[in-house]
């Protein structure tokens, strides 16, 4: 049943509140390299997979949904890291604590945009 | 009152009920792009569906374009969407005119129509959730 104006209201996200959510979702990836670095004696090498990366890729989605309200001229070089890393995340199915920092970093710069 | 004037009728918000259809695909859509080559869950990659609902929300783009038509619009608005027209229609042919599209095509496909429909709808998105709050992360 459509409920007209409330129902959009509902399903639209604006900028704000996507960079809310990117927002929160780095404060729960910081959380999972802290916990990942106290569990593994800081070895950067030690791998992330399963629902953590579902969790990473899912971030990627949201960043790309947050970058495409953006009206910035770095919008298509943020666009381009986030699809290497999701094609390499496609390719190898994980990623080391050293390279899930990286992408955090990228999502920190994107979140500044 | 004839039957096509009471339908019309009933209709309360034909840009609502596109958006709805919008909103239902693009979680599908959302959903193939970020869990279906996860190893936690079985499910593998399915281009072809991906693809084709890639298509079905490009049509409901158009159609939810088509219904904003009329709306009260700067000029400004009215050539962006315009321009929307026009990339919607070239996204469509795209997908419709190549069945060898890559992963990482298909999702440059998603993102310019999210672009593009974040425009008709004046820099807003649809809820880019696929399974809110219902997994753990270990």
């Amino acid at each position: 049943m459509v409920k007209g104006a409330a129902y959009i209201d509902y399903v639209l996200v604006s900028k704000d509140k996507l960079k809310e959510e990117l927002a929160e979702r780095l404060n729960k990836m910081q959380e999972i390299i802290k916990k990942v670095e106290e569990k593994n004696a800081g070895n950067d090498k030690v791998l992330i997979k399963d629902n953590t990366l579902a969790h990473l890729k899912e971030t990627f989605i949201i960043a790309l949904n947050y970058l495409a309200v953006c009206n910035s001229s770095k919008v298509d070089e943020y666009k381009k890291l986030i699809f290497d890393k999701l094609a390499y995340i496609r390719e190898n199915k994980l990623l080391t604590l050293a390279q899930y920092k990286e992408a955090y970093q990228l999502l920190e710069q994107i979140l500044a945009v | 009152m004839d039957e096509a004037t009471q339908y019309v009728y009933q209709v309360p918000d034909l840009r609502a009920m596109f958006l709805m259809d919008f909103g239902n695909v693009i979680r599908q859509i959302v959903d193939l792009l970020t869990y279906s080559d996860i190893s936690a869950d079985t499910k593998t990659f399915d281009k072809e569906e991906l693809r084709n609902k890639l298509r079905a929300a490009i049509s409901y783009a158009l159609a939810l374009l088509a219904s904003t038509w009329g709306y009260s619009m700067s000029e400004q608005d009215q050539e962006g969407v315009k321009m929307a027209k026009a990339k919607l229609t070239a996204l469509f042919n795209r997908v419709v005119s190549n069945s060898q599209l890559t992963y990482l095509e298909l999702l440059d496909i998603y993102f310019t129509l999210i672009q593009q429909v974040s425009i008709i709808l004046n820099y807003k998105t649809p809820v880019p959730r696929p399974r809110p709050g219902n997994y753990e992360i270990t």
